[in-house]
């Protein structure tokens, strides 16, 4: 055996090396139990694996978590992230708070922060349909009610009070359906009258004192 | 060279736990630092967040914003983003305040169909046009 090839094993050095590294594992010891107590932990959830993920703070930088799911440690505050998947983009915002682990689950779509009618849940558009109106009129229903309110979270219809108007069936005179129902918390009853396959007039008024609160019709081509 | 064997054994723990215990005490997770920046600028360059990004634009490195009004009691914000880097374009974009924070509402774009702006407020929409900021798309 040459005696040479032992020199690179356990020389002085040694017990050196191991009272450095003891030194440096007990500073991270003590470094990440203190980064551990003032930070909190973060975790964002997406529903793509592609989605990339970006965090910020108001009046602070940006940076970029992860994609698809990040697990972040972060200091105290309140936090927006942002997912970004094929153009697609939702925000969401977490509190983070020390010692604590926080997840946000972010949903694939979100409504626009534009007030629009997609933004509004219409329930019981099926049964005027039902009673008659083509899907283009319904569409132009959900516009006018969006005009009246544009704010509202939900309209409701209430099935049981959707009616054909009187008509006389060869006279020349628009169609008429009545309802009536709910938007948010608020009770309407409302008038649709059209002549044709696209357009509406919708007229809304307050039940109790029978006063029109909104009386407005689409104009677009029948062509 | 039993003792040798020893000695390395423990110098190979040691190393191993002066490299894996920040992480093991930390949950894996990514420790994230932000700094301070100017107003609005987390909430911009946010907006550019995409797969193909392996950092995002940094106001006053990537882009600035010229011409910000605010309308409606500070509820909305529009402004001009000029393209400083080749990372960014010029576009505009337009922002709304949820519950005390801004987050982007339309854009950043080039120029923006008339169609997704005819629901902001009045006076929104009027300074977009002022700023030949939409178009009349076709049908």
């Amino acid at each position: 055996m040459n005696p040479k090839t032992n020199v690179i094993t356990a020389g002085p050095l040694t017990p050196i090396v191991a009272v450095v590294l003891l030194g440096l594992t007990a500073f991270l010891v003590v470094t990440s139990l203190q980064l551990r107590s003032r930070t909190g932990t973060l975790t964002i959830i997406t529903p793509a694996t592609t989605t990339a993920i970006s965090i910020s703070q108001i009046d602070k930088t940006v940076a970029l978590a992860g994609t698809g799911t990040a697990n972040i440690r972060l200091v105290p505050g309140k936090y927006q992230i942002t997912a970004s998947n094929d153009g697609t983009r939702v925000t969401g915002q977490a509190t983070v708070s020390s010692g604590k682990h926080t997840t946000l689950k972010l949903p694939a779509h979100q409504k626009s922060l534009i007030p629009s009618p997609d933004n509004i849940n219409f329930t019981g558009m099926e049964t005027v349909i039902a009673n008659g109106i083509t899907t283009d009129q319904a569409a132009s229903t959900r516009w006018l009610f969006f005009k009246y309110w544009q704010n509202a979270q939900n309209i409701r219809i209430s099935p049981s009070t959707v009616a054909p108007g009187p008509r006389h069936p060869d006279s020349n005179d628009p169609f008429i359906l009545t309802f009536s129902g709910l938007i948010d918390d608020t009770p309407y009853n409302a008038k649709l009258t059209y002549t044709d396959l696209v357009n509406v007039e919708l007229t809304l008024t307050n039940p109790q004192t029978g006063v029109v609160l909104f009386d407005q019709a689409t104009t677009k081509s029948t062509d | 060279m039993r003792s040798t064997v020893i000695r390395l054994s423990i110098l190979a723990i040691l190393l191993g736990a002066a490299l894996f215990v920040k992480p093991i005490l930390l949950g894996n997770a990514k420790v994230v630092t932000l700094q301070s920046a100017p107003p609005l600028s987390a909430t911009i360059s946010q907006a550019f967040t995409s797969s193909g990004y392996t950092t995002l634009p940094v106001m006053g490195k990537d882009y600035r914003l010229q011409n910000t009004r605010y309308f409606e009691n500070g509820e909305w914000v529009v402004t001009v983003i000029r393209g400083i880097s080749d990372k960014v374009s010029d576009g505009y974009v337009i922002l709304k305040q949820v519950d005390g924070v801004y987050l982007v509402a339309l854009g950043p774009g080039s120029i923006l169909p008339s169609t997704s702006t005819d629901n902001l407020p009045t006076d929104v929409s009027q300074y977009l046009n002022h700023l030949g900021a939409t178009y009349e798309p076709e049908d």
